[in-house]
């Protein structure tokens, strides 16, 4: 299967998949942005090549080989080999890969975030692990999608990596995300759903096989999807975390600083049930919300996000998509009502237009109300019945971000360090 | 991600692959493929339903093969050795 990586026609890699499973091509004939006839007559050589023998383990034998799985990548044969897996993801997230590799060479950050435009072309980028929301929130029936996962910022603007998208299914509804629920039609790829034998209707709400249900589909499956999928310079950029420890407020503005510290950070939490082993909430620190697909040191995409957010003016934002009320088997997740209503707030400028306050330990901006969202819920201490056991968690929580910047800290400036959580 | 060397990946490659190749196909034809040999379904909405079989994830780092230094994370330098 030959497709292109990069809606930026001076971006742009010719890949090429060769696979064993025909649902494996289909999958990435969907997330490949899908050559004309034209372009596939005159496609020639591809830029890098994928070879997916999941089906095949690797040799634990060979040097190196640890596992009976094996993704490898050689950037100066331009190929790459998986064996022993045959999640679809592995594919599309090897490409991106490529692009964490190949972009910043040549001054273009690449960035792991989903990406959506208003009416007046305002971009809004989504930075955020896998289960943060990306998708959800950049599906919006008000705002323009250009992508989901994984996206470019060049001196033009942006533009989307991936012809498609991506979605987590499980208990997908139409009433809760109509979007996404619509786009699985004929041509879209189901991963490890449950199906009644005799309607073949999905049950969505089946995790019988894995949590991570998937759909992939062309993103023109989107009703409002912008294609070609490129955007203006952002004007939004919105860090998304799922805080299962109920302590980050659902939102705060970041000041330049925080958003680097954040971004190199990458905070989110696995919450117990969604994982084999994860038995209560556990901090989980991916540098620029994506470690797993980066080649260069995080400050080299952090210093071109900084340079960029500076040029432009963008604003940045750290929503919690996560806990309010107490930590996991405590609280309750943030209803998805309110953060639609603070992305709303955020992209009608409303927000920007409120008192705020400093959070103590965070030192990250909260607003005093927020309109479609009761102001109790934008002071976490405030949603806890134990105040104290809420400043443990908070302390608790803090440390550990300054435990896991250590990493970095030798790399990043004064400024940056000191735009952590306080202990 | 780990990166390897041209060799080891030719040497994998050729043990692995047929000889007969399918070139962009449309859906409807790998929908057939799949219901054949992937154990696929269409479903209701028109979608097409398979498994991955043992692996439902990303891998996680612990099972992650390194054939060579590259990464920034095990690379000081957080440069690649290759390429």
């Amino acid at each position: 299967m030959d497709g292109f990586a990069g809606w930026d026609p001076d971006n742009r890699l010719r890949i090429r998949i060769i696979c064993s499973r025909p649902y494996h091509a289909l999958f990435m004939r969907n997330m490949l942005i899908r050559p004309s006839a034209g372009e596939l007559a005159n496609f020639k050589d591809p830029d890098y090549v994928i070879y997916n023998a999941g089906q095949n383990k690797a040799d634990p034998s060979i040097e190196g080989v640890g596992s009976d799985t094996c993704v490898a990548l050689n950037f100066g044969a331009s190929e790459m080999v998986i064996l022993g897996t045959e999640y679809a993801g592995e594919m599309k997230k090897g490409v991106f890969t490529i692009m964490n590799y190949l972009m910043p060479k040549k001054g273009v950050l690449s960035m792991h975030c989903s990406a959506n435009e208003g009416d007046s072309n305002d971009v809004s980028l989504f930075f955020g692990l896998s289960g943060t929301g990306k998708t959800t929130l950049s599906a919006d029936p008000r705002r323009a999608l250009i992508g989901d996962d994984e996206h470019c910022w060049t001196d033009k603007g942006i533009f989307n990596i991936e012809g498609g998208c991506y979605a987590k299914c499980i208990d997908l509804s139409r009433e809760k995300e109509p979007e996404i629920f619509d786009a699985i039609r004929f041509g879209s790829v189901l991963e490890n759903t449950i199906q009644d034998e005799r309607t073949h209707e999905v049950d969505y709400s089946d995790s019988t096989i894995t949590e991570n249900t998937r759909a992939s589909y062309p993103i023109e499956f989107i009703d409002n999807a912008k294609v070609p999928c490129i955007g203006d310079h952002p004007k939004h950029i919105i860090f998304l975390t799922c805080d299962a420890f109920g302590v980050l407020p659902p939102v705060s503005r970041l000041t330049p600083e925080q958003a680097m510290y954040h971004f190199i950070s990458g905070y989110t939490a696995k919450v117990a049930g969604t994982e084999v082993g994860v038995t209560e909430p556990q901090a989980t620190f991916s540098a620029c919300y994506g470690a797993a697909f980066l080649v260069w040191h995080p400050t080299k995409y952090a210093e071109q996000l900084a340079a960029r957010m500076k040029q432009h003016g963008s604003d940045a934002w750290l929503v919690n998509t996560g806990w309010s009320g107490g930590g996991f088997g405590v609280g309750s997740r943030m209803p998805l009502k309110y953060t639609r209503a603070i992305i709303d707030a955020i992209h009608s400028g409303e927000l920007a237009n409120v008192h705020y306050h400093t959070d103590p330990v965070f030192g990250v901006a909260i607003p005093d109300s927020c309109p479609g969202v009761p102001a109790k819920i934008l002071e976490p201490r405030k949603t806890w019945k134990d105040e104290a056991a809420f400043d443990v968690a908070a302390k608790d929580l803090a440390k550990k971000f300054h435990d896991n910047f250590e990493t970095y800290a030798d790399q990043a400036s004064n400024a940056i360090r000191n735009a952590g959580p306080t202990i | 991600m780990s990166t390897a060397t041209r060799s080891t990946i030719q040497s994998i490659a050729d043990n692995v692959f047929p000889e007969h190749v399918t070139r962009n196909a449309a859906p409807a034809p790998l929908y057939h493929e799949a219901i054949g040999t992937d154990h696929a379904i269409i479903t209701s909405s028109g979608g097409i339903a398979t498994r991955s079989g043992e692996k439902t994830g990303r891998r996680s780092n612990s099972s992650t093969t390194s054939l060579t230094c590259t990464s920034w994370m095990d690379s000081p330098a957080g440069i690649p050795t290759t390429g």
